[in-house]
Formats: structure tokens, sequence, C-alpha cells
């Protein structure tokens, strides 16, 4: 692109024609788009953030934190997103400073698209931004566009979220709409005059072909659409000529729909109320066939299910199980499950039982030979599994070595057993004999009492610098009983501690 | 009588006892007075101490490093601790070899069922090469449940247990208690299924030799666990049954 525009054929006839092969209205029946953005969503899905303080949500822009959203008391300050954080800070002195949490926001956004799937068939989302609903099929069930629109406020005023509506026969020309504040085109024709009055700003494109358009003297979009499209294929670029075509229904817009993930329940009554754990087995089994058949038939697995009891005068109990990874297979569930109801007692007998699984995932097919055992990694994750189930997740760990000096430091647990770390051994010399058992906390004992033998000293000075500094004398010991002992003198107290046996 | 027939009534039973899996203990005395050359696997393994640090984990070093060693040819199993009474000191383990990736510790609830359930639920999954399990209480029933999916699974299970536990009737393959004098530790076998009692001394555990010993006997190219089927070193003029040359220690 060269730096320095060129006069472009402002005053060319007619524009080219697009591409025949993938002319806009090629679709079967017209479509009608509902933008439903949400400007303050960065800022709304922090639930820290709802104060009536001004805050603000950052995001680190070329290297700054840039102020993303801010709330009405910000705003009142003078806060605008764009602003840099100094400037923000300086504005507003009890400013709160949020970092963006885009998982926040996703999560948000698929809770809306899930709701939305009631308004119409085909929900799209837009990141961070907002929902997509193509609502031309709904019209008629709805009564008109209007009343899906009161349908969306009240749900977003529920969900105390900001919105702009923009309503367009494309996608993209209804989310260009929402961001200019535009008024709705309803029909293809009102559309080119509805979008050729909003700023080019409501494209987001980047800065610099923005920056490129408004020195070429282009303030709308209808500038835009003006020019020759050869003309402004070469000096701004194809992919914005497309999306220009897409916008004005030139082009098909295609957008991703959004599908809530599949989860599966099912639910069986009791005769009669009961807290007979074999029959309460007998059910889950009933439950877990049902399930085992379905994840059979969907090709699925499940990671995490939940039994539901339901009581007669009381809010259910619900026992909910984690699988370490995806299974399908039913002994793998009933034997989880199995080890809890043998264990735990219910509070009040129960009438019906429910099972729910969380999201089906697709099965992940792994190779087998027909006549070989199950893979190890797979009989460990069963093990690991049951273990935890009734012990708790801290009860089952592995081992890892860290360079460090102070003896207690120098290891830790590894709670994700499967994973594999990287340590480095090289950082402590090991070459100085250390005990195979630790004592968790060194224990206090008089020295004359037992009688030791000591050998000669080992000092370890370390860890001034996180408060936990320790000045040791350590010497390996023998008592009496032939316990070889590792102990050793603090410096400060002069007491002895013993810390270790050589096992 | 034929020759076949002769052949037949010859008294062999010592030499199909000792064809057996054993993991070598990595110290030549008890090595040569262990059926087979080593640590039986596939049974159930009973340690009688007094005290903790008596050398009982000095004891195991050059099997467990062998055990946890990656092997290509085999998926790599893994080595439970249930219950250790203290921290498992990573560092000194390193220092002894061991893999400390392959090991995993499991601290149950409180109560010697839910240890038992634990050390069964581990043997039984076919994921562990080896467990090393302190429990303090089993009933002849649990211990002999462990010692069928020890066979099962083939997998080395050892059990520490207090000394005064050695009264108890088990069905465990070898059952030994372990005690230090000065300069030795002293392994009292008590019982050793295929073999004979005895007591075994073994100078220097736990102070270095044992890797030493150990490293002689990587370098030699004998395999880490291997299915010994050569015959043990047998006296001329072996009596049926044998006398016991080792002192028996007094009950």
């Amino acid at each position: 692109m060269p730096l320095v525009p060129q006069p472009l054929h402002l005053n060319a006839p007619a524009p080219l024609e697009a591409p025949r092969s993938d002319r806009g209205p090629a679709q079967s029946r017209p479509q009608l788009w509902l933008a439903v953005r949400l400007p303050s969503l960065a800022l709304e899905c922090l639930s820290a953030a709802r104060l009536r303080k001004p805050a603000v949500v950052v995001e680190a822009q070329q290297g700054q934190s840039c102020v993303v959203a801010a709330n009405r008391e910000a705003a009142n300050a003078g806060i605008n997103p764009g602003n840099k954080l100094g400037t923000a800070t300086t504005l507003a002195a009890s400013l709160q400073v949020f970092e963006r949490a885009p998982h926040l926001e996703r999560a948000s956004l698929e809770s809306l698209a899930r709701w939305a799937e009631r308004l119409t068939s085909l929900v799209s989302i837009e990141p961070s931004e907002g929902l997509l609903l193509e609502v031309a099929g709904s019209l008629k069930l709805f009564g008109s566009l209007e009343a899906i629109k009161a349908r969306v406020r009240d749900e977003l005023a529920k969900r105390a979220l900001d919105l702009r509506l923009g309503v367009a026969p494309t996608a993209t020309a209804a989310l260009w709409l929402a961001r200019g504040a535009g008024a709705d085109a309803l029909q293809a024709h009102e559309l080119a005059g509805r979008l050729g009055r909003l700023p080019i700003k409501v494209t987001h494109w980047p800065p610099a072909v923005q920056a490129l358009l408004k020195d070429l003297g282009l303030k709308t979009i209808g500038d835009c659409a003006r020019l020759p499209r050869d003309g402004f294929a070469r000096r701004v670029g194809n992919a914005y000529l497309v999306e220009l075509d897409r916008a004005l229904g030139r082009r098909v817009d295609l957008r991703a729909e959004y599908r809530a993930p599949c989860t599966w329940s099912s639910r069986i009554e009791l005769d009669e109320e009961s807290a007979d754990s074999a029959l309460f087995m007998e059910v889950i089994e009933q439950l877990l066939d049902e399930l085992a058949a379905e994840l059979r038939k969907r090709q699925a697995q499940i990671d995490c299910l939940a039994i539901t009891f339901e009581h007669l005068h009381r809010p259910p109990t619900i026992e909910s199980f984690a699988l370490l990874e995806p299974t399908h297979e039913r002994e793998r569930l009933l034997a989880l499950v199995g080890d809890r109801l043998t264990r735990c007692r219910l509070p009040v007998p129960a009438v019906a039982l429910q099972l729910r699984s969380a999201a089906l995932k697709p099965l992940a097919q792994r190779e087998s030979d027909l006549f070989e055992a199950k893979p190890l990694e797979e009989l460990v994750h069963v093990l690991l599994e049951r273990l935890r189930e009734r012990f708790g997740t801290e009860a089952v760990y592995g081992l890892c070595a860290v360079a460090e000096h102070r003896p207690e430091r120098a290891w830790t647990k590894n709670i994700g057993i499967m994973g594999r770390r990287a340590r480095d051994e090289d950082g402590v010399p090991r070459s100085q004999a250390r005990p195979l058992w630790l004592l968790a906390k060194p224990v206090s004992f008089a020295a004359a009492r037992a009688s030791l033998d000591l050998s000669d000293s080992e000092r370890i000075e370390s860890g001034w610098w996180d408060e936990r500094d320790v000045g040791r004398d350590y010497y390996t010991a023998k008592n009496t009983q032939g316990q070889r002992l590792w102990v050793f003198r603090d410096r400060k107290t002069h007491d002895w501690f013993l810390h270790g046996f050589f096992g | 009588m034929e020759w076949d027939d002769w052949q037949t009534r010859v008294w062999r039973g010592k030499v199909a006892a000792i064809a057996r899996a054993v993991i070598p203990t990595g110290f030549d005395e008890l090595d040569r007075h262990l059926p087979g050359g080593g640590w039986p696997i596939g049974a159930v393994i009973e340690i009688f101490i007094d005290d903790y640090g008596v050398g009982e984990l000095a004891l195991l070093m050059p099997a467990l490093t062998a055990l946890t060693k990656a092997d290509p040819a085999k998926p790599q199993k893994w080595v439970a601790w249930i219950a250790p009474p203290f921290v498992p000191y990573a560092p000194a383990l390193q220092q002894h070899g061991v893999d400390i990736d392959r090991l995993l510790m499991i601290h149950p609830t409180a109560g010697h069922k839910s240890r038992l359930w634990a050390i069964e639920q581990v043997v039984r999954s076919g994921s562990s090469a080896g467990v090393l399990a302190w429990v303090a209480a089993a009933d002849d029933i649990a211990l002999r449940r462990l010692q069928l999916a020890a066979e099962d699974q083939a997998c080395w299970v050892l059990l520490f247990r207090p000394a005064s536990a050695r009264q108890q009737r088990s069905p465990a393959a070898l059952r030994i208690r372990l005690s230090r004098s000065e300069a030795a530790a002293r392994v009292e076998i008590i019982k050793c299924r295929g073999g004979r009692p005895g007591v075994v001394d073994i100078a220097g555990l736990g102070l270095g030799e044992s890797e030493r010993s150990f490293e002689a006997r990587a370098r030699a190219g004998m395999p880490a666990v291997e299915q010994c089927t050569e015959q043990l070193p047998t006296r001329a003029g072996t009596p049926a049954v044998e006398q016991c040359t080792e002192q028996l220690p007094s009950q």
C-alpha cells in the first residue's frame, strides 16, 4: 500500500459489478438480522465492577494499558474507552482498574446465546461484542420485529446488561448499524441509504486503513461505496472491499452458528419413598444403561455427571462426580458412583433419582489391540479417580524435586500426577547425604538425652529473601536403637532438632 | 524298573520351586539366601520393624531403582507408597537413582480398613509395578486377598508392620524382620516360601555400599527384573530336609 495516497478516480462512472459467482441474493429467502451489541460487556461480566464507583477495564494494546470499557461513574469523570490508563487514573482518583477477562465475556455471551435460541434457530456469537440473530423466520411467530426486540431488551435488563440493537438484511450491516446507532433497515433497498450515513469507524477496520480513508477525504461508508471498485481494492485492500460487499448484500455473508453443547438427563421415580442403597444402585444402573446407550449412539463421551436425589419436603441432594478424562464406559461410571453410594448415607429417603451429564464430548477413538489389555494410562486414570473419590484430591500426589538449599523446600507435591514437568536438578549440588525420610516439621529434642554419635557437619544458610531464612548445622547421628538420624542445631537459638531418618 | 520310571521318582521340587519371577535385592548376601535370588514378585512381603529409620528404605532402594527405570520395551508402571509415616524425601530418592516421576503417594483416611482397601485397589488396577504400604493391623483374610491380588497382577507388594505383628499367621510369601546393630543391618528371615529361614547381616546398609553393589550388578549386564531359572548352588550331599546352618531367631 503506498504511504502517500494518490488521487482516486472519484468521478469514475458506475462501480464495477461484483463477481457473478457469489453474488448475494442467491439465497432462497431474504434474511433479517438482529444485531445485539453489548457495548459494556467487558465491564459487566465482572461482578466486582458493578459498584457505584468509577471502574474501568483495561487491556494491553501495543505495550500500553488502554481503557476498553468504563462505567457511568468513570465516564462522568471524563474517561472514555481508548484512554491510556495513566490518563484515566489522573481523571478519577478512586478509580478501580480491572484486567479484561475474555473467558468471562465468552461465558456471558454463550449463556445469552443459549437463551436467544428460543427466539430463532440461527444464533451467531460476535466475539466479545454481542450476538447476531437471524430473525426473518421468527417474525410471524412473535408477531413483529418490535416484539422480538422487546423480549431481548427485557432479558438483557434482567441480566443488567447494556445493549444496542441494529437490524438489517445482512449480518455485517446489522452489526455496523448497531455500532453506529443507525436506523433499522428492513428491506434490501434501504440498506445502501442507511449504511451510507454511518461513519467509517463502525467497520472496526485497522487504524491504518481508517487513517488512509480519512486522508482520502472519506468520512462515511457511503463515500467508500461510491468509489470505483478496482481502485478501492488496489489502494485499500481487497479484504475491505469484500467486507463492504457483504454488508451491502452483494456477497453471501456467512456466519458461524452457535450450538449449545448437548447434555443428557433422565429421571426415574421410585415406587415409594426409600432410603435403600441397594435399590438406588439398581435405579442408577438402569440410568447408566440408558446413558451408555445414548453415548454409543451419539459416539460421545462425558467427563462429569451428577445424580440428584429428590426428597419429599426438602431440597434435593445432589452428588456430582468428575472424571479425570472423558469416558463412555458404563462399568467405569458405575464403579465411580457405586464407591460413593456405598459410603454416603442420605439424610432422608428419596422419591426420585435423576442422572444428568455435563456436555457430551465427541468420542476420541483410541487404537487398541484386539487382544491387548487396556492401555496403562487409562488404568492409572481409573485408579486415581477411585482413590481421589474416596480420600480427596490432596491425598494422592506425586513427588517433585526442587532446586533449593533449604531441605524442607527441596521437594514439593505434584498434584497433577500425570503431567510431566521440567526439573532442574543442577541447581543444588546433591553430593551431601540426604535422608530418605524427612520429618514434615523438625522436632525439637534435648541433645543431652539422646547419646548421639555425631558426624561432621554441613552448614545450610539460605532464604533471607523470603523471611523464612534458616541457619543450621546439620549432622548425621546414630542413636542407641541403631537409627541413623539427620539432626541440626539452629545457629541462632542453639536448639537441637531432628529432621529426618536415613531409613 | 525302567529308566523313565526312575527319572520320575527323583525329587526335583527344589528346581521347580525356584523358577519364579524375582527382582534382585541388590545385596548379594540377601540374594543368595532368597529363592530365585531376589525379592519375589507377585507375592506379599512383610517387613517387621521396631523403629523407623533402621534401614528399611535403604534395603529396598536398589529394587526400587530397577522398578522405576525406564524400559522402552514396556509401558512404565508406577510404584505406590501408601500411608508413609514421614515424607519420602525426593532429593534422597534421586540420589539413590530412583525415578521420582514414577512414584505415587497415597494417604488414605484414618483406619486400617481404608489402607487395606487402597492397597488392594492399587494392586488390582494393574497400573503399578510395586506397592509399599505401612499397615499396623491386617487380618488373615485381608492378607490373603492381597496375596491373591499380587499374584494376579504380578505386583511387588511390601507391607511394613510393627514387630509385634509377626506372631500373627500370614499367607505372605516372605516375612522378614529388620533390625540394626552397630555396623550392620540384620535381616531375619522368618518365613520364606520355597526357601528357608535364616539370618543375613548386611554390612553398611544405607551407607552408600548398597548403591555400589547395585551399580556393579548393573554393569555386569544383569537385567533388572528377570526370570531366574538358574539353579541355586547346592551343597554336595544335601539331605532331603536341610539342616539350617544359621541360627534361627529365638522368638
